[in-house]
């Protein structure tokens, strides 16, 4: 487990014998127990974006259990009524894979949008904080553009900035490996901010990006646990 | 109906013969089908008023949307409405004149022609001017939104899409549906007294020729059809929302767009129906 300053008594988010319903996440149905204190971030190694995101899914209480119980800092999603689940979720910074952003309206109105939901912080503000995550993530500004006018790289770029902002009590990311590999110093350091602040963070990588030795070395600081995600359920890896 | 769902078939089904049963199979399934949008539209309408009184429904991002609905579906409506109107107060004129000028009953004519271009032309024509401009380009948004995954992503944020989408939305299409009413009313008065000037069926001034319309109306029509024009607007936004979302049970685009055009059309003749009966 690495370093940290953060206070790590507190856990953000506790899986206690969690087993995946096959029909609804197509994960295997093996018993999985986690527990993920404020300041710790675990890296899950999967085989692709499906089951990271159906890993996610479980995580945020999107997906009913077959069995087991999902708590986010304390609270049972399952026992959570659906205003109260969705503010919570509020917590929550997340890259998406697939459906990040509405293809008729501006990124960054998306990038802004769950900020405006859930808090009373006024716009300029907010948009002074996301233009500030935009430069530190390599773009020029806040996105005006629709999500077809805009490239893939520069898309990866405003899911980070959209999954830090706001200071989330909970990261569930997939880092950028392969659409913009030269994001990954300033996504490394933001991850590292955010866990000094007292985030927890689960980084999904797959196996594949893991071949390559640069962007291994690159993580390996980082994380505080390692896990793979596989048909036997999530096995603890030694960390390189 | 193949042999093992003919097993599972309600027992009066399975005494009848193959072709009757699967006729009754058939008919059975659309009318479940019918039901199950009546039943979304009713738990959504329940759904929308118990969020719409709650203050904390109404956030920046839901009051947002309801704005740029409105200024979509009854702003970008006028034009098309106004339009709408004057041809339609000409042509009911002009045609009402004839009938009844054959008839010999064209002293008496001027309360029926207002009362049909007011309770019954209004709701259905807005109706559909929302439906067409408004309410289908709103089912293919929303089906998109779906079927992209961006619906999906929205709950992992925890933004819910029925206080985002379906509250401010179909409330929208509430005021869009009374504002373009009065609207269209307005202009379909005016083409129909200058249409009556043109044919010398109407002799007095514009004011008087207002005060008599305002007169014929009956009292109840002052609420009534206020009231008729909101709820067709409402039930437009309503119905495309609920397509969109494929909440009703159908998939892919082709099929949204063409059950909420029909939704659409039977939900304003129907609210059309039952206020000319029973209002």
């Amino acid at each position: 487990m690495s370093e940290t300053t953060a206070p790590a008594s507190r856990a953000v988010l506790e899986l206690r014998d969690l087993r995946p319903d096959f029909r609804l996440s197509q994960l295997a149905p093996h018993p999985v127990n986690l527990r993920l204190r404020a300041g710790e971030c675990l890296q899950i190694v999967t085989r692709g974006w499906r089951e990271a995101a159906a890993f996610a899914d479980l995580c945020e209480g999107l997906v009913d259990p077959f069995d087991g119980t999902v708590l986010m800092q304390g609270l049972d999603w399952a026992g959570l009524p659906r205003r109260e689940a969705g503010a919570l979720r509020g917590r929550i910074g997340r890259t998406h894979h697939r459906g990040a952003f509405n293809e008729l309206a501006p990124v960054g109105e998306d990038i802004l949008l769950p900020q405006l939901h859930h808090t009373r912080i006024p716009r300029p503000k907010l948009i002074a904080a996301a233009e500030a995550l935009c430069l530190r993530f390599g773009l020029p500004g806040l996105p005006t553009g629709l999500p077809g006018e805009i490239g893939e790289a520069d898309l990866a770029r405003a899911n980070c900035v959209r999954a830090f902002l706001g200071h989330p009590d909970l990261l569930l990311l997939e880092p950028p490996m392969l659409t913009a590999p030269d994001l990954l110093p300033a996504f490394l350091a933001a991850l590292t901010e955010a866990r000094d602040r007292g985030a927890a963070a689960i980084c999904f990588t797959r196996r594949l990006d893991l071949g390559d030795g640069a962007v291994r070395r690159s993580f390996g600081g980082v994380f505080s646990h390692r896990s793979l995600l596989g048909d036997d359920g999530l096995r603890p890896l030694h960390l390189a | 109906m193949s042999g093992a769902t003919a097993e599972r078939a309600p027992l009066p089904l399975r005494l009848l013969p193959g072709r009757l049963r699967r006729t009754a199979a058939a008919v059975g399934r659309q009318t479940r089908a019918m039901l199950r949008f009546l039943l979304a539209l009713v738990g959504a309408s329940y759904g929308v008023a118990r969020e719409a009184l709650r203050p904390t429904s109404w956030r920046r991002t839901t009051r947002t949307e309801f704005r740029t609905t409105l200024r979509q579906a009854a702003g970008g409506g006028v034009l098309a409405t106004v339009l709408t109107g004057i041809l339609v107060g000409a042509a009911a004129v002009a045609q009402a004149m004839y009938w009844l000028g054959i008839a010999g009953l064209v002293e008496s004519g001027g309360v029926l022609v207002i009362n049909v271009l007011l309770r019954e032309f209004a709701p259905i024509l807005v109706g559909i001017i929302l439906l067409g401009r408004s309410g289908m380009p709103m089912v293919a948004e929303i089906a998109r939104l779906g079927a992209s995954g961006r619906l999906r992503t929205l709950e992992a944020e925890g933004v819910d899409s029925f206080i985002l989408l379906v509250l401010p939305r179909s409330l929208a299409f509430a005021v869009s549906g009374f504002t373009l009413g009065i609207v269209f009313a307005v202009a379909a008065l005016l083409s129909a007294y200058v249409t009556g000037i043109a044919e010398g069926v109407v002799n007095t001034p514009l004011w008087s020729f207002m005060a008599h319309v305002s007169t014929s109306i009956g009292a109840h029509s002052y609420v009534a059809v206020p009231i008729e024009l909101a709820l067709v607007g409402y039930l437009v936004g309503l119905s495309s929302c609920l397509t969109g979302l494929g909440l009703a049970g159908e998939d892919g685009l082709l099929h949204q767009l063409a059950h909420g055009f029909g939704r659409g059309i039977l939900t304003v003749m129907t609210v059309s129906i039952l206020f000319a009966v029973f209002a």
